[in-house]
């Protein structure tokens, strides 16, 4: 009895030295599974392999990734690296659950180029806290207007330069009522209309803030961001926020017309679907959508593009008087990070070190349909061939803008007491404006209803939120606990 | 004397002392994981409310009644707090005053074989069987304008009427998106009571319907005289549930209106400070209080609606 009792203790002891001894050849990389999908991550893994003999990576692509990362990180778990959004990483590094990487960014990449230099720079300040890098931005994204280029090129539409060319394009799609089914005889057909979304309002998000950025300059948010005070929240040093809103509000809410019957309502995969079907000729979205839906696009119907955003008539200009064209980053937040209980950090850090390389840059930007890595592009040479021209659309708006996000450490924002997008609570006001409008009164006799005094005061709105934060800004910092 | 050699004999365990162990060992398991995920759980997350994070050290530390003074403060002046308080009450309504008389009465229809009912079995069981993730999806399509009929319908019956109508946004505008919370948990809800009523209603015995029948009455007093006191304790218990759905209703509108905070409700607010791991100190805060007075409501209900019917064993 004794004996078998030992054995088994012997083996149990076995078993548990095999879960928690790590293999130092061995890598396991647990990627979020959404619109990029895995082709990217695969394929550099099998690179990585080739160029170090013996080593071997595992990838996990998990759609649930991002809600696992925290119990992962606290626990310890066979994980050496996660790429992933919605890692609260700042709140998990200070309790020492993220390696920090400010030795591996002083490595050099290749041809004597350090990490640190080879990241966006950009994007550089979104990777620290407390003076130290915890991780690498994943990816540099660009969002805004998504186009049909087919449709416009078939009914001799212009892609818009300016805002007021966007509201004449959207007046003219929508005016020329075109049949979506050019076969369908019922009086009521659905016509082609001009925009088409979502409840994912948030989406509007990467072309008005776009707007915002032109009309303050995105030299703006370098103190935006610090929310240092109450004052950065004040209309009148900020007046690019109610304006791109007050445009947004112009084309879209005072247009109810204009957007595919309640896609204030639709369900985001729905509404991508309309686009997809001919509904609409435009969609607010980003650089996923040619991944997401890859399996739908049917190209008899669809040519994906991306616009740039038109410019704002009080947009900023350069010292040849053209405006400044810029990019709001998409997914800024974005994170890669080595937990500090990783079985393998050394071949980790290696990883990382190769995912920097142009050849690994090019080869996920090709595998992701055009998706930016937070890197350096300046030497990378991307095949066209491997390119989509949706792809082409995404590269040339990144590569020819000012970059700007909103990514902030500040503790009045890390502590959700105020938020920079969308002050004080960062609930968007597409839904609202857009329902507000909406209504039967208004759409049967528009003038005489605003005319009763029914106009929406935007400015009103920051106006309100202004006072609000002001009034709380002291007792909200007296709640964090430093 | 010689010194013989003592040969220890084992003991055999009193019979009593085996049903000790035994007993011990079967409850050993349950009472642990009592004491782990519920004695354990409950007490952190009591301290958790007297503590805040603190991002010099790194760690939570003691901060006095400060949640509890935050909760306050909010339920005052935040109105988006206030409007999440309010929509988990109106669950309570909607699962114990609509969905339970509902499926009280659709069950006694069931019961009494009146025709079509195999096809309503289906019908009303179908939605408890599918992922939610599934029948969310299928139910938000319904509505929509290119892929659902409802629109249609809603423009051709009401266009008889008014030449300029416009169809409401069904999950896009406050208070039609809770409205239509509210209808998918009806139609969903139903399903999962029916089961719970029609295998009460079946074990009421055969010869208490026929003493009824016999005596000639209708329908509806068999089910008011026989039906509902023998089945009272299954109708209190699922009363009781649903008051619960006050703090317990996540996925109804996280899946529906996925990014609407008009719709938010207490568990899908925790859910979402825990997903981001923020404010998880004042969250706890949150659920605690409003767990520390609905439970003495729930329980008041519970005592005062057992009281309607004396209990029968059959």
């Amino acid at each position: 009895m004794k004996k078998i009792f030992t054995t088994l203790i012997a083996i149990s002891s076995l078993l548990l030295a095999s879960c928690t001894t790590s293999d130092p050849n061995s890598l396991k990389i647990s990627v979020y599974l959404g619109g990029y999908g895995q082709v990217w991550i695969n394929t550099l893994a099998r690179e990585f392999e080739a160029e170090n003999p013996g080593v071997t990576v595992t990838i996990e692509a998990n759609p649930d990734l991002a809600s696992d990362i925290p119990n992962r990180l606290q626990n310890g778990s066979p994980d050496d690296i996660f790429f992933s959004h919605g890692i609260n990483w700042e709140f998990l590094a200070v309790q020492g659950y993220i390696e920090p990487l400010d030795d591996l960014m002083q490595q050099e990449v290749e041809n004597g180029v350090k990490l640190i230099d080879k990241i966006d720079q950009s994007l550089l300040q979104t990777a620290s806290f407390n003076g130290k890098y915890y991780k690498l931005p994943w990816t540099n994204g660009v969002g805004g207007i998504v186009y049909n280029a087919k449709m416009f090129r078939e009914h001799g539409w212009e892609v818009p330069k300016t805002y007021e060319e966007l509201v004449e394009l959207a007046k003219t799609i929508y005016e020329a009522k075109i049949k979506v089914d050019p076969t369908d005889m019922k009086p009521n057909a659905a016509t082609i209309k001009p925009f088409v979304w979502s409840q994912e309002t948030y989406y509007w998000d990467y072309l008005v803030f776009d707007w915002w950025a032109q009309i303050n300059g995105t030299e703006f948010f370098e103190d935006y961001v610090k929310a240092e005070s109450s004052e950065i929240f004040n209309p009148d040093n900020n007046e690019g926020h109610y304006k791109a809103l007050e445009a947004w509000a112009d084309l879209v809410a005072k247009n109810p017309l204009y957007s595919v019957e309640d896609s204030v309502g639709k369900q985001y995969m729905a509404a991508q679907m309309d686009f997809l079907n001919g509904y609409a000729a435009m969609i607010p979205n980003a650089q996923w959508l040619e991944s997401e839906m890859f399996a739908n696009i049917n190209p008899d119907i669809m040519e994906m593009r991306m616009m740039p955003a038109p410019f704002m008539k009080d947009a900023k200009k350069d010292e040849n008087g053209n405006p400044i064209r810029v990019n709001y980053t998409v997914g800024a937040g974005d994170s890669i990070i080595i937990p500090a209980k990783a079985p393998n950090k050394e071949l980790a850090k290696k990883f990382l070190l190769f995912l920097a390389k142009d050849s690994s840059i090019a080869t996920f930007t090709e595998k992701t349909n055009g998706v930016l890595l937070a890197m350096n592009y300046d030497t990378v040479d991307l095949n066209d061939e491997n390119l989509s021209e949706f792809s082409k659309s995404i590269i040339e708006i990144n590569q020819n803008s000012q970059k700007f996000n909103l990514y902030s450490n500040s503790l009045m924002i890390l502590e959700g007491k105020v938020g920079l997008e969308w002050p004080p609570q960062n609930l968007q006001y597409y839904a609202t404006l857009f329902n507000h409008y909406n209504n039967r009164d208004y759409l049967t006799n528009p003038e005489a209803w605003l005319a009763a005094g029914n106009e929406y005061n935007i400015r009103g709105i920051f106006v309100e939120s202004y006072e609000h934060i002001r009034a709380n800004w002291d007792k909200w910092q007296s709640e964090i606990a430093g | 004397m010689e010194k013989g050699i003592e040969i220890k004999k084992k003991t055999p365990l009193k019979k009593k002392t085996k049903q000790r162990i035994f007993i011990i060992l079967m409850l050993a398991y349950p009472v642990l994981q009592f004491i782990l995920f519920f004695g354990y759980v409950n007490f952190d997350t009591i301290l958790l409310t007297f503590q805040k994070f603190s991002w010099s050290e790194g760690k939570y530390i003691y901060s006095g009644f400060d949640n509890y003074g935050m909760f306050f403060d909010r339920v005052i002046n935040d109105p988006w707090t206030r409007r999440t308080i309010i929509n988990s009450l109106f669950y309570m309504p909607v699962n114990s005053l609509i969905i339970l008389p509902l499926s009280m009465a659709f069950s006694y229809f069931l019961f009494k074989k009146v025709p079509l009912s195999g096809f309503f079995r289906v019908v009303y069981f179908l939605p408890s069987i599918l992922p939610i993730v599934v029948m969310t999806m299928a139910f938000s399509f319904t509505f929509d304008s290119n892929l659902g009929p409802v629109n249609d319908i809603y423009k051709w019956f009401f266009g008889m009427f008014d030449s300029n109508v416009i169809v409401p946004s069904w999950f896009g505008s406050y208070p039609t998106n809770q409205i239509m919370i509210f209808v998918y948990g009806i139609w969903v809800g139903l399903g999962f009571n029916i089961i719970l009523m029609t295998a009460a209603i079946a074990r009421i015995p055969d010869e208490l319907m026929e003493y009824g029948q016999l005596e000639g009455i209708g329908f509806f007093r068999e089910f008011r005289t026989i039906v509902v006191p023998l089945i009272w304790p299954t109708v209190v218990t699922t009363f009781v549930l649903g008051m619960t759905s006050v703090f317990t209703a996540l996925l109804q509108p996280l899946f529906l209106t996925p990014t609407s905070p008009d719709t938010n409700t207490i568990a899908l607010a925790i859910y979402n400070s825990v997903l981001q791991n923020e404010n998880i100190a004042y969250m706890a805060t949150f659920g605690l209080i409003l767990s520390l007075i609905g439970l003495p409501i729930i329980l008041l209900t519970r005592n005062t609606l057992s009281k309607f019917y004396a209990e029968v064993d059959y």
